[in-house]
């Protein structure tokens, strides 16, 4: 819980500054880039973050990998910054608020496509196309193959689920005729 | 009656075919922890206060705390079956009961949810169940009685309708009595009454439903159980669910009665909720806005000004006390919230007082525009003896040289109390009460032994209504004791002393 919070005001800093310049969409990318390698280096993460190991060597690695990786300027200091305040840790959680912020910023929602069988290229652009006109938004789709919902597809726009699977009205109709309506 | 196989299946079939093939669009949260009752929510980032949310298995839960990142639920139904992780629906409904003619004689959950077996509940209606209170211009003052049936409560401490009368005293001592005998007592007056047993052991509400059943009072009758065992949530909302459908009744023109019993529990269960949910205890631990809880609850009971039809909600909500301790902080906050108080002891119980009301710390802040004129003839003077008997009384321990006057006083006062006694379930319409009120005060039981008063008012109501059944009429029709009544009573009362005085001997 704490976690989350402090991962928003962080992510809105960093925004901030993105959006004064114009490059918050670069900063995603770094930003996305060093949560990836730590994610895939295990080691490393522990040696950056783990207070086992004296803050002094700890920032030398960090140094390093900041050196290597060749940085934009704010990025490093953001860092640094994490590094500091003992926050390098929710970088994962900065990493998807910030992620978020800078899609509100191109107006750009997500949303998760699962259909119970492969659709072809036209009918996802299509699907894709009412999703924009529904919200207004730019709309970028994971998409992805259920077999499990039957038939049918579940979008997920944020919270909002709209579900359209066979498996979903199954079970409706399973809980009407319980309930026995309309007798 | 046979039902052939295919028939059921065409039934089936039919229903299969016209259901619609839907999208079901909702909006959705998972559940981050989950424990105590209380679930922590994120997502559902539209959520409203006191929102109900579906759970997995059809389990409901109440919005209570709106948080950065997060959504406080109490989960009203059985915990365990959830997960972290599961998903959770909105329902875009805030929190609501059926209301209407249709809960009456009902024994139903606070969430409306039959428990008595009788079928579902088919209402047209539903309403919210926290609703504004109405506002200054929308009432006007309490002005007709609410009788309880009881002598002490009629006559010393009126509750008129649209009055808040607090019901307090120790656990065992009858508070609960007081409620079930006021509600057998509204049968043919037009009231309709809600019980709201909040807290309360099953057993205690299955009692009551018997009572009220036995004595016909059910018909109009609505129980609201939210019994020890069921959630907290549960716990907390009834008493609003049940106000909400009293004030159905009183929007719509009629009377209505509510017992909160009792508020004390409720107030218990608040405190568990807000706890779990963080909010910061103050006071016995309870939350910081546990007297805006049970004020703007009691605050709905009303009298409604004639443009709005004049309907009225009276409560009575019931305290329990810790060894006799009012000033506790709920006792303290209701008292001070209430019109007034009925006190109950358990000195006065243990010695036999029964109804165990204390007249002297017993107040009604309505008053007289609650009684009627006959009433308030009898009352008057009795209420002074009592106040008078009071002081003797304690002073009259130490020595046994009293003079005539202060003996004579002290007569009365014992045959007042003893005549301000009455068994339980028997309320008394307001022309016996005034019968029997103006003989004591008249000073026509001073010649009799205190333990030959009970058969007394049993035989004089059958005597009365023989021989002098325009005594009772003209009480009830005309409200007043007139000069010629009050010889007519006088007349019949010595007739009715020669009649009783060989009966006892």
């Amino acid at each position: 819980m704490i976690g989350l919070r402090i991962a928003r005001r962080y992510a809105k800093a960093l925004m901030t500054i993105g959006r004064e310049d114009g490059q918050a969409e670069k900063y995603k990318e770094e930003l996305g880039g060093v949560v990836k390698l730590l994610e895939e280096h295990k080691e490393l993460e522990q040696a950056i973050s783990n207070p086992l190991y004296d803050a002094e060597g700890r920032k030398k690695v960090l140094q390093a990998v900041v050196g290597r990786l060749s940085l934009s300027k704010v990025m490093s200091s953001f860092l640094f910054l994490c590094f500091d305040k003992g926050r390098i840790q929710y970088l994962k959680d900065i990493y998807i608020f910030y992620e978020k912020l800078a899609d509100e910023l191109a107006n750009i929602v997500r949303a998760d496509f699962v259909s119970a069988e492969e659709l072809p290229k036209e009918s996802i652009e299509k699907i894709q196309a009412v999703l924009s006109k529904r919200t207004g938004k730019k709309v970028r789709m994971e998409v992805s193959v259920d077999p499990a919902l039957i038939g049918g597809a579940v979008t997920k726009i944020g919270d909002l689920v709209l579900d359209g699977s066979v498996r979903t009205q199954l079970m409706s109709l399973k809980e009407s005729l319980q309930r026995s309506e309309n007798i | 009656m046979e039902i052939r196989a295919e028939e059921i299946s065409d039934i089936i079939k039919g229903q299969i075919k016209d259901y619609d093939k839907k999208v079901d669009v909702s909006e959705t949260g998972t559940i981050l922890s989950v424990g105590d009752g209380i679930a922590r929510v994120y997502g559902v980032e539209k959520a409203m206060a006191m929102e109900l949310l579906e759970f997995p298995h059809g389990i409901m839960g109440l919005v209570l705390n709106l948080e950065e990142d997060n959504v406080g639920v109490a989960i009203m139904g059985e915990d365990f079956e959830l997960h972290e992780g599961d998903l959770v629906k909105r329902t875009g409904r805030i929190a609501e009961v059926p209301v209407g003619d249709v809960v009456k004689g009902r024994v139903i959950s606070a969430l409306g949810e039959p428990l008595d077996g009788k079928g579902p509940i088919e209402a047209k209606e539903f309403r919210r169940v926290e609703m504004l209170a109405p506002g200054v211009v929308a009432r006007q003052p309490v002005k007709e009685p609410m009788y309880t049936g009881l002598k002490a409560i009629d006559a010393m401490t009126p509750v008129g309708r649209g009055q808040r009368e607090l019901i307090i005293g120790d656990r065992q001592i009858g508070k609960t009595a007081l409620g079930v005998d006021a509600i057998i007592n509204q049968k043919g007056q037009d009231v309709v009454c809600i019980y709201v047993a909040c807290g309360q052991k099953k057993s205690t509400v299955a009692q009551v439903v018997e009572v009220l059943d036995r004595h016909g009072a059910m018909e109009y009758t609505t129980v609201i159980s939210a019994c020890a065992s069921d959630p907290a949530t549960l716990q907390y909302i009834a008493p609003y669910a049940g106000c909400t459908m009293g004030e159905y009744f009183r929007d719509s023109k009629q009377h209505a009665l509510i017992i909160y019993d009792d508020l004390s529990k409720q107030a218990v269960a608040y405190r568990q909720l807000s706890l779990l949910l963080r909010r910061p205890p103050g006071r016995e631990a309870f939350p910081g806005d546990i007297f805006f809880n049970h004020s703007r609850l009691l605050e709905r009971a009303a009298k409604l000004n004639d443009e709005l039809g004049g309907g009225s909600l009276t409560a009575l909500p019931i305290i329990e006390t810790q060894a006799g301790d009012v000033s506790a902080f709920i006792p303290t906050n209701v008292i001070s919230i209430t019109d007034g108080q009925i006190y109950l002891e358990p000195a006065l119980f243990f010695s036999g007082v029964r109804p165990a009301i204390n007249v002297g710390l017993s107040v009604s802040r309505v008053g007289g525009s609650a009684q009627v004129k006959a009433m308030k003839q009898v009352a008057g003077s009795l209420r002074l003896d009592l106040a008078q008997f009071r002081e003797l009384e304690a002073f009259a321990q130490f020595g046994s040289d009293l003079d005539k006057a202060t003996l004579a006083q002290l007569k009365r006062g014992t045959r007042l109390v003893e005549v301000l006694k009455q068994p339980q379930y028997q309320p008394l319409p307001v022309e016996k009460q005034v019968t029997i009120l103006y003989a004591g005060t008249k000073g026509f039981l001073d010649k009799y032994p205190l333990d030959v008063l009970g058969k007394y008012e049993a035989g004089l109501y059958p005597f009365i209504e023989s021989k002098y059944p325009q005594i009772f009429t003209e009480i009830a029709e005309k409200k007043i004791i007139s000069d010629d009544l009050d010889k007519t009573m006088a007349k019949a009362l010595s007739e009715y002393d020669d009649e009783f005085k060989d009966t006892i001997q």
